[in-house]
């Protein structure tokens, strides 16, 4: 067992350094690495982009102008910053996240075939994710209580406010914001304690 | 349960102010407010680097759908025509609405507006590079001091700022941008008698795009000695295309 995990998490840095490269060159303006590097993440980002924008023909808009901003930004890239996937899906999430908010309305042609969100701790095997293979905050997600943990989890994959997490639950918005913040105040209690 | 008690005013819990501006849940007024604080306050930036780092850990499971296939054709397309551009207007006309407007003419006015010689009049950018504009607006509601406006011309590439009266006596006003990651860059000192034109390296100006926002901070002469934003934040203002 010792055996696999340490084949698994050399496996997990060398993707990880092999992905880190290909930013890196994609920075110094290099087409091909550019398309190795949409080939390796297009899926993860499209994931989030419709998620949140619940829209396809937005979500695809929103990809577009993602890796063009990932092209002009590339060259900023700081590689002890962040994981090159977390620099990416983070750019991601706020595009979606802008366009959302842009709208008037919210979007009525709600997507019913996106596949759930596990609830899970992601599995070591998904090597592109090195870093974030710590189970920490989901451990400590765990420890809370159902509303507090649902309202903190559909803020970040909806990428919804105080209000729309209000609505959605009809609960008054003192309400929402009073399982948050509890959430978050037990999130920090169990994340500081762990180190 | 005892949760339809009115919160407790979170003031005093900076950290979980932290959190609810890395998950994304605030809006509005108190947004603005967290912000202006990741400014002036580096252990209030730290902790809302640290949130957003334990959240980066959802990143993790969350489910990949494929793109369509002729997706990458488009953005390749997109990088031959030297534009940042999606292929269809889409949705940007949108965001850039008369909020906007409003702020671009505004920042014309007021760099047109010449302080003793003319200003030189603000070139046109190639389509290649969007003109950006921002208004800065003072932290403290009362205060005489109108607000700023910043116009990024790509042409020249220039963020210039109008006469910036903020700081006073020995003190200097330090012009910062704050991208989605939250950690402020120095661009440059602001001068309280003129329009400032501020040459931008190439590190800031990949990170130049609307939604980006930019911050005034009071620091000694010659500007912060820690790269970092060391006295209170006085203006603040959001990037914008023209």
């Amino acid at each position: 067992m010792p055996d696999f995990v340490t084949a698994a998490d050399s496996d997990a840095e060398l993707a990880r350094e092999r992905l880190t490269n290909t930013l890196v060159r994609t920075g110094a303006e290099d087409r091909a690495a550019f398309r190795d590097l949409y080939d390796c993440t297009s899926a993860k980002l499209y994931g989030i982009c419709l998620r949140i924008c619940e829209d396809r023909q937005a979500a695809e808009d929103v990809l577009h102008e993602v890796y063009l901003t990932i092209w002009k930004r590339a060259g900023a890239y700081e590689p002890g910053r962040a994981s090159p996937i977390t620099w990416m899906a983070t750019i991601a999430r706020n595009r979606a996240i802008d366009w959302r908010r842009s709208q008037q309305r919210r979007p009525s042609a709600l997507l019913d075939d996106l596949p759930p969100i596990p609830d899970d701790a992601p599995l070591a095997s998904d090597m592109m994710l090195a870093e974030e293979i710590s189970h920490r905050l989901h451990l400590c997600l765990d420890e809370l209580d159902r509303n507090q943990k649902d309202a903190i989890r559909t803020a970040f994959f909806d990428g919804v406010t105080y209000a729309e997490l209000a609505e959605r639950r009809a609960v008054p918005i003192g309400t929402m914001k009073s399982w948050v913040r509890r959430g978050l105040r037990r999130l920090k209690e169990c994340l500081d304690r762990d180190g | 349960m005892t949760d339809d008690r009115t919160p407790p005013p979170p003031e005093a819990e900076p950290d979980i102010i932290a959190a609810e501006l890395a998950l994304g849940v605030l809006d509005g007024d108190e947004r603005a407010a967290a912000l202006r604080r990741v400014l002036a306050d580096p252990t209030f930036a730290r902790a809302v680097d640290r949130w957003r780092r334990y959240f980066a850990q959802l990143f993790a499971t969350w489910p990949e759908v494929a793109p369509p296939e002729r997706l990458f054709d488009g953005i390749e397309a997109s990088l031959d025509r030297g534009t940042a551009q999606p292929r269809r207007a889409g949705w940007w006309p949108a965001v850039a609405g008369i909020a906007t407007l409003v702020a671009a003419c505004l920042a014309l006015v007021l760099l047109l507006r010449p302080a003793s010689p003319p200003a030189p009049v603000v070139p046109t950018a190639p389509r290649a590079a969007p003109v950006l504009v921002a208004t800065l607006t003072p932290a403290d509601k009362a205060s005489a001091t109108k607000p700023l406006a910043a116009l990024f011309d790509p042409a020249s590439n220039t963020l210039r700022v109008g006469a910036a009266p903020l700081a006073g006596g020995d003190k200097a006003a330090e012009l910062w941008l704050i991208p989605a990651d939250g950690v402020p860059r120095a661009v440059g000192l602001l001068d309280a008698d003129a329009a400032t034109p501020l040459p931008v390296d190439p590190h800031n100006r990949a990170l130049l795009a609307p939604g980006v926002t930019l911050a005034v901070s009071i620091e000694p002469p010659g500007g912060s000695p820690t790269g970092k934003p060391t006295g209170p934040v006085v203006a603040t203002g959001t990037l914008e295309l023209v």
